[in-house]
């Protein structure tokens, strides 16, 4: 029977090892760092605590609302679970508050059984019907608990969606315009975690620091600016973490957070600077792990642009590149090199394809020399903060190589955003595409696909005009059940992109920085490399 | 002698005005105070090595060795030991000290010329031009100066000229009102009013009589405020507001080299080094004058 309905209109060691002299100064500033930080004392096994560094708490969990990566997904990950979860140790979508789904034959319909026995932090039972709340604020703009500024049905798959029904109190139903092979995918992404419907009556839009949701630990308190403490949830629904409580501690300091990796202070993070993992995996003290990467770095041609209307020039570019000296310089060896937009842990990469991304210096200079583009001047934005400076760098002496004259400009984030996403400002740019979701559309559809509210400011970084047969080759992707027919189709989207429309030069595929004390097991590395974490894993030996 | 002729002996402003020093008193007044004199050495030094820069730098500043990256100071053809990017030290820390000497200087001088004019018209005509100027000057004043540079560097871009007018805006008031409070009170003094009695027009009592009893305290004051404007140039380079990479930069450098302070401390650890060196003497400096001002050179025979 349906209850409720709603429609929507169009829109390994254990660590006691010598310490170096050097290490023993680095711990010594790490103790001195704490000090100064009021870090809590040494993360240990003896109270099976763990200390994970951030970059940013604002206290407000929201989901739907981004407020950087501190709240947004690390701590998200920790207090909350949505109808799926994706670990990204596997390409598979499991289920989570969901138990099980099934798909129409036609691709349109997705009715979900609700995981039955499952309860929120707050004691109340998990039903279809939070599930029905929870997406309802993020659907309806009269839900009376809907939070400003929210985006997140762009990561439902925007206008795609166009109904979703609570039919019955362990079954939930989402019907879509046109088949979307990723939308079990989407349901994983941190902005889509269940919330109590009790604490939506309680709290109402402003559930954001009071989240109730049902992931592996509950939130005990937040200080913003400084750190959140999550305590483990008895009645996960895979069973009590291992570790009782983790402290997410703000240290953005790369400096402070690499002393604090020796000294002990800091259990694990995925904040840690590149040119300071060699070091630490030299401490004897902590782990550095190479997960997967998916997280494509690019630097991106705004085809309307001067000298890059010309699809020489923009061949050139990419010609020009030379991904060793990112991976090395910029990135001290801790990336890959790229084939095209996917990387090698998702559909629709092909090795075959890293042929669209070698150096030529003397095919980028004939090219040049053809488009009459030689000496010619072109601005390149880039972020003033973490990697991005050094990859400036290392991609304007490769394009100076060919004859061409760079002027780049290193601007803080905002500003940076704001002329990326105007057309008339910009020409090149350094941009990355991460995956919250391992699914390859997340670095299609919203770069290039019309049909999405992000795809209309993101495409502004390229300029391109709407691309009909870009467009047609994105949705039959997208809409293709089949995973080895759909692999081959995100195989061939590449190839066209690269082949026919050559708006990015892709520079490497990268991943977040994952260092973890040694006497911590169980760290899903994969899962770190791209913003994520999911702690319920992780022990101490 | 008429009225006249004696208010006109009065005016000229003589008294209050620092008497000709000679060399060897200063050779003199340095031997005594062997800090100082090392303050000028390196002060000077520093400049000196800057502007031959092109001269004394074995290698181009932004030239990437690809295949030389991360040596260690002593290296073979790279004493200083190069970055990430094979750039070799020793050429980019020569180079470096290029944008903050100009950024402290031109700022502090643009600073030192706009605050004197407004310092001079606002305490020497008062009334609501003084309230006008000087409630502009707490209004700049009441933002933390740091900040405000920010602001302004962040919105009108980051470069070498932006920079300059950061700092110097952030200083004028630090002028203005030194010459203002010097001028109400050389306003009262006897000369200043034999000018108005001899019927000299207001430009020409403010700035043929007064502001040359105004520049000795302003020059010292100067000084002390190039070592706080040297600060803030290395600090908004360091924020990635400063000289944009590659170019080097001293603030800039330690940016980059704080990442590698494990690896390599000295990447950071000598341009920061230079810094240091380059405004505690200038603080040094700066001390003396002041010093030297408040004793009336007296210590200087």
């Amino acid at each position: 029977m349906i209850m409720n309905r709603m429609r929507f209109p169009s829109t390994q060691t254990d660590g006691r090892v010598p310490l170096s002299r050097r290490q023993v100064l680095a711990s010594g500033a790490a103790g001195l760092g704490a000090a100064t930080l009021g870090l809590p004392r040494l993360a240990s096994a003896q109270d099976n605590t763990l200390v994970f560094a951030v970059n940013s708490i604002t206290g407000n969990f929201e989901p739907t609302v981004w407020n950087g990566f501190g709240d947004t997904v690390i701590t998200m990950d920790s207090l909350g679970r949505g109808l799926t979860h994706a670990d990204f140790q596997s390409p598979e979508i499991q289920g989570a508050v969901a138990e099980s789904w099934e798909v129409s034959e036609d691709g349109r319909v997705y009715t979900f059984s609700i995981r039955p026995g499952m309860t929120f932090h707050d004691g109340t039972d998990v039903t279809a019907r939070d599930v029905f709340r929870t997406f309802n604020r993020i659907l309806d703009p009269e839900d009376p608990t809907r939070p400003a500024g929210t985006g997140a049905i762009d990561n439902l798959g925007g206008d795609n969606l166009q109904e979703i029904e609570l039919v019955d109190d362990m079954t939930f139903r989402f019907i879509l315009r046109d088949p979307d092979a990723a939308f079990a995918a989407r349901l994983s992404r941190p902005d889509m975690v269940i919330i109590s419907g009790a604490a939506l009556d309680e709290y109402g839009s402003d559930i954001g620091p009071n989240l109730v949701s049902c992931g592996p630990y509950r939130l005990v308190d937040a200080t913003p600016g400084e750190r959140a403490v999550v305590e483990a949830f008895d009645d996960f629904y895979l069973g009590r973490p291992s570790v009782d409580r983790v402290v997410f501690q703000v240290l953005p300091d790369p400096l402070a957070l690499t002393s604090a990796l020796v000294g002990g202070t800091v259990s694990m993070s995925n904040f840690v600077p590149h040119s300071n993992l060699a070091q630490l995996a030299g401490s004897g003290r902590v782990t550095v792990h190479e997960p997967q990467a998916y997280i494509s770095l690019f630097l991106t041609m705004n085809a309307t642009a001067g000298p890059l209307s010309d699809m020489r020039v923009r061949q050139a570019i990419n010609y020009a590149v030379d991904r060793d000296a990112v991976i090395n310089e910029a990135f001290f060896g801790y990336a890959y090199q790229p084939a095209y937009m996917c990387t090698a842990a998702q559909m629709g990469y092909d090795p075959a394809q890293e042929a669209y991304s070698i150096r030529d210096l003397d095919r980028a200079r004939q090219l040049i020399q053809e488009a009459g583009a030689d000496g010619a001047t072109i601005t390149m934005h880039s972020q003033n903060q973490l990697f991005w400076p050094s990859l400036g760098q290392v991609v304007q002496r490769n394009l100076e190589d060919i004859g061409l004259t760079i002027d780049t400009q290193y601007v803080e984030s905002g500003s940076f955003f704001g002329i990326m996403f105007d057309k008339t400002q910009h020409e090149l740019g350094l941009w990355q595409r991460s995956a919250f979701m391992p699914d390859p559309d997340g670095k299609f559809s919203p770069l290039f696909f019309s049909g999405t509210l992000s795809a209309e400011d993101t495409t502004a970084h390229t300029g391109l005009p709407t691309q009909p047969e870009l467009e047609r080759r994105i949705l039959e992707a997208l809409q293709t059940q089949d995973p080895a027919v759909r692999n081959q189709l995100y195989i061939d989207l590449n190839r066209f992109l690269a082949e026919e429309v050559m708006v990015h030069a892709m520079l490497a595929n990268i991943y977040t920085p994952v260092a973890s004390q040694n006497d911590l097991t169980g760290v899903n590395a994969d899962g770190m490399g791209t913003y994520r974490t999911f702690l319920e894993t992780v022990s101490y030996l | 002698m008429t009225g006249l002729d004696r208010a006109a002996s009065l005016t000229g402003g003589q008294a209050g005005r620092p008497r000709p020093i000679g060399l060897s008193a200063v050779f003199r007044h340095l031997a005594r105070r062997p800090v100082v004199a090392l303050s000028w050495v390196v002060v000077l030094a520093v400049m000196l090595v800057s502007l031959l820069a092109p001269w004394l730098a074995p290698f181009g500043p932004t030239d990437q060795a690809t295949t030389d990256r991360m040596l260690p100071m002593g290296s073979d053809a790279f004493v200083m030991g190069t970055d990430q990017f094979g750039r070799d030290q020793l050429s980019r820390l020569l180079w470096g000290g290029r944008p903050l000497i100009v950024i402290s200087l031109v700022s502090v001088a643009i600073a030192i010329a706009v605050g004197f004019v407004i310092g001079l018209c606002a305490g020497y005509l008062r009334g609501w031009i003084d309230m006008v100027l000087m409630r502009v000057m707490d209004v700049i004043l009441s933002f933390p100066l740091i900040l405000f540079a920010i602001v302004i560097v962040a919105a009108l871009g980051p470069n070498l000229i932006n920079v300059i007018i950061a700092i110097a805006l952030s200083q004028i008031p630090v002028f203005a009102r030194l010459v203002r409070a010097l001028t109400v009170g050389e306003t009262a003094k006897e000369y200043v009013l034999a000018g108005k009695a001899v019927g000299f027009s207001t430009p020409r009592i403010m700035l043929s009589e007064i502001a040359p009893n105004l520049v000795g305290p302003v020059i010292v004051q100067g000084t002390s405020v190039i070592a706080v404007a040297a600060l803030y140039s290395a600090a908004l380079s360091y924020l990635g507001l400063g000289i944009q990479p590659p170019e080097p930069d001293w603030g800039y450098m330690v940016k980059e080299g704080q990442q590698l302070l494990f690896f390599a401390p000295s990447l950071a650890l000598v341009p920061g080094i230079c810094i240091a060196v380059f405004v505690t003497a200038w603080n040094f400096i700066g001390d003396d004058l002041r010093d030297l001002f408040a004793a009336g050179g007296e210590t200087m025979p």
